[in-house]
């Protein structure tokens, strides 16, 4: 067991774990925080994918921008008001059948996956998934695609603003 | 690989302080909770109940600033290759940014950006 | 890679498109908002000039735009400039129909015919696209200025439901193209639509030692299937138009899936048809099926005019999905029917939701959009009735009207290409049809007009009439010349097959 395995088992236990957590604790500043260690553990993932661009991607937009908006929300809103509410009996006799179906599905994912035949992998260049790779792929192949980009996000912008906006003749 | 051995190391320790640090405070702090201490403050805002609904203004506001954080995800790559790609690669960018600074020139214009 | 100016005057339509909508944007925040007539004006000329600078450039040759031979993301061939030519006419058609009514609703603003121009631009990318990411980005230009359009009616429930209910199905079929996507790249190694051609016929068994890469194609027709509304993926699509703004709601019906099934037909005859027997077929043979048969029936029993349309929007989606499978068996008769099908179709729903948006009183309500609230209106507007009657009959595919011949080719390739069945299904269906779009006219002619009744007041526009004017004389024009348009897009699609290797 090289050092690599250590690793993708540590982080993919850790995002596993965490991801758990954002489900089951019940604190909302505690489960955001779970959920930034859920990210960073995704982003350590990728490094050891060889996938830098990604992993940076992964602190700076989800850890970082989509967070504060979460914690935006929490800071809006009281803390301590949430009722528990008490899961029925249905509720509790579909755990088991829920965890089964989950279980399942991960079984037959887990069954197709090796059920493949991958052909020979590719030797990847040295500077495979590096900020600079991509950098060039982007601004050398994909410049259109970038540019249009532009305009899916300006369209974005138009049609947030023009949806939550107060219109003429409405209070 | 080898060299996110240093950031891995930094991580670590960083990780490790802040651990340290929270579990002395929380077996050596002395703890007095109070309605008072728990809410949250200098937020600028009065908070409101789990059953409420917030403002449609903080929505707005949310989704602009994920649109245009958008934008720092393609200047990163950009600026790391910059020196290779010559003027191409600038003008590949101008146009990409003008066009959402007149998105920018737009939503302030719109005043979506004011919060009242 | 490097890009001469060449290459950029051949995109001139987008651009004009691009310039038009930021345009109209910095007009809404600048300009005097005194006079809101102008943003119509302003789209109409954009429209106009895109459609003038690709009708000129009809005749040229394929170009290969920002890449290498045929793996570039912009193939502007023959088909693509074709396609574009039906897709801004549409959005200049559904400009046209806008004014009148969006003043009414209270969202006649600068955005509103921005948002149309946008989403224009998004159905051109798809129907140049050469990779799946084109594609992908083109489609969500297109959606996302829909889902926005969609919510825009003034205080009106309907209409934020309506939105809501789109953004989120369509969110969901996105995230099924996207993973589809993901996977074709990750069994092929590119998006390029002619790798994955060259992958798919360089052996046998490339689909049976890949069951990622069939995955992968089959959740991308799913995809697909969300966006042109077939059976099983339709439940959003009586509601969003009854929802949306009725110009929006006819632009949907039209540019969405003209520009959906314009793609698909790429996609179907670049990569897709060079599988003998492939599994997808039977999947988009029982779509066709269920879509043709489950608009038709659904729409016998609507009581609201709208909703009728949409189930009737649903099954002509299931017609043109005949094609499609004729297309993917190898018929190359089929390409030309789909294309010649979606112009009548195009034309002849934009006019019919027209004279609906030209119908619709103020207040609105479900109430007055069901087929009593039309009663008699055939004799108070005569222009209006004579236009709804060549519509509806247009949509009954009979002629003298293009929907005839659009029919009568897309079933005489799925013949051609041993789908019997389909083909008589088509039939089946639409002699079903026959019977509710009659009943439109027989509300509209009828029916004693009710004293001091409830008749719509109508929206007089010059615009709107010379919309309905354009979309009757158009479907007229297919009807009785019909070769002109077969020969211009059966060259169109020929420059599919040609360009593939």
């Amino acid at each position: 067991m090289n050092l690599q395995t250590v690793l993708f088992a540590v982080f993919a236990l850790g995002s596993v774990i965490s991801a758990l957590g954002v489900v089951v604790i019940r604190n909302p500043v505690k489960g955001a925080m779970s959920l930034i260690g859920c990210f960073f553990s995704l982003a350590c993932l990728f490094l050891l994918e060889a996938a830098e661009l990604v992993a940076i991607l992964e602190v700076l937009v989800y850890a970082g921008a989509i967070m504060v908006l979460f914690t935006f929300v929490i800071m809006l809103v009281e803390n301590k008001s949430a009722a528990i509410v008490r899961n029925t009996v249905g509720q509790r006799l579909a755990l088991p059948v829920k965890l089964a179906g989950v279980a399942v599905v991960a079984y037959g994912l887990v069954a197709f996956v090796r059920k493949m035949t991958f052909g020979a992998a590719k030797e990847l260049p040295a500077d495979f998934g590096s900020v600079a790779a991509i950098g060039h792929e982007f601004f050398d192949n994909f410049v259109f695609h970038f540019e249009m980009t532009s305009v899916l996000l300006l369209v974005g912008i138009v049609g947030a603003v023009i949806v939550s906006k107060k219109r003429r003749g409405q209070p | 690989m080898g060299s996110y051995g240093t950031l891995l190391v930094l991580f670590v320790l960083a990780g490790g302080i802040a651990l340290v640090m929270f579990t002395l405070t929380h077996f050596l702090g002395p703890k007095a909770p109070n309605p008072t201490k728990d809410m949250p403050f200098e937020c600028g805002n009065i908070t409101k109940r789990f059953d409420q609904r917030v403002s449609v203004k903080f929505y707005i506001v949310a989704l602009l600033f994920i649109l245009f954080d958008m934008e720092t995800v393609y200047l990163y790559p950009w600026a790391v290759v910059y020196r290779d790609l010559g003027w191409m690669g600038f003008w590949s960018m101008v146009s990409f940014v003008s066009i959402l600074v007149l998105g920018l020139v737009y939503v302030w214009k719109k005043g979506a950006l004011d919060w009242e | 890679m490097s890009i001469t100016l060449a290459d950029l005057a051949q995109l001139l339509p987008v651009w004009i498109l691009v310039a038009t909508g930021l345009l109209l944007l910095m007009y809404e925040v600048f300009a005097n908002q005194a006079d809101r007539s102008h943003y119509a004006n302003i789209s109409v000329v954009g429209f106009v000039l895109a459609l003038w600078a690709t009708y000129s450039s009809l005749g040229s040759g394929t170009a290969y735009l920002f890449g290498q031979g045929a793996t570039a993301p912009l193939i502007l061939d023959g088909f693509a400039r074709a396609g574009s030519l039906l897709l801004l006419s549409g959005g200049l058609i559904a400009t046209l129909l806008s004014p009148a009514y969006a003043k009414n609703a209270g969202h006649d603003t600068g955005e509103y015919y921005a948002l149309i121009v946008f989403a224009v631009v998004g159905m051109m990318v798809m129907v140049m696209a050469g990779d799946l990411m084109t594609f992908f980005l083109g489609l969500e230009t297109m959606s996302i200025a829909v889902y926005a359009l969609t919510g825009l009616r003034a205080g009106d429930a309907r209409s934020i439901e309506a939105a809501l209910k789109y953004f989120l199905m369509g969110a969901f079929a996105t995230g099924f193209l996207l993973f589809g996507i993901a996977m074709v790249y990750g069994a092929t190694g590119s998006v390029a639509l002619v790798d994955l051609a060259r992958f798919l016929s360089a052996s046998d068994s490339a689909l049976s030692a890949n069951p990622i890469l069939l995955l992968g194609v089959v959740l991308i027709l799913i995809g697909f299937a969300f966006k042109v509304a077939a059976v099983p993926f339709h439940m959003w699509a009586p509601d969003v138009y009854e929802g949306a703004p009725t110009p929006v709601a006819g632009f949907m019906a039209v540019g969405v899936k003209a520009a959906a099934f314009l793609a698909l037909l790429r996609l179907v005859m670049v990569a897709l048809g060079s599988v003998e027997a492939a599994p997808w077929l039977p999947m988009l043979r029982w779509v066709s099926i269920l879509t043709i048969l489950g608009g038709n029936l659904m729409a016998l029993s609507q009581s609201n005019v709208k909703r009728m349309l949409a189930y009737s929007s649903v099954s002509h989606a299931g017609y043109a999905m005949i094609g499609i499978v004729a297309a993917a068996k190898g018929e190359t008769t089929a390409g030309n029917a789909v294309l010649f099908y979606l112009t009548g179709y195009t034309f002849m729903t934009l006019g019919a939701f027209g004279v609906l948006a030209f119908l619709e009183r103020k207040e609105g309500g479900p109430e007055s959009e069901r087929f009593g609230a039309y009663a008699g209106v055939g004799f108070k507007h005569p222009a209006m009735g004579a236009a709804m009657v060549l519509f509806m009959i247009a949509l009954a595919g009979m002629p003298p009207t293009g929907g005839f011949f659009g029919k009568l080719y897309l079933f005489s390739a799925a013949i051609r290409a041993n789908e019997l069945p389909l083909a008589l299904v088509g039939i089946a269906g639409s002699l079903v049809s026959v019977y509710y779009y009659l009943r439109v006219l027989v509300h509209f002619y009828m029916r004693e007009v009710p004293e001091p009744g409830p008749t719509p007041t109508a929206t007089r526009s010059t615009q709107l009439s010379l919309g309905v004017a354009l979309s009757a004389a158009l479907i007229l024009i297919l009807g009785v010349f019909p070769s002109q348009w077969v020969q211009v897009s059966a060259k169109a699609v020929a420059s599919i097959a040609a360009a593939t290797f």
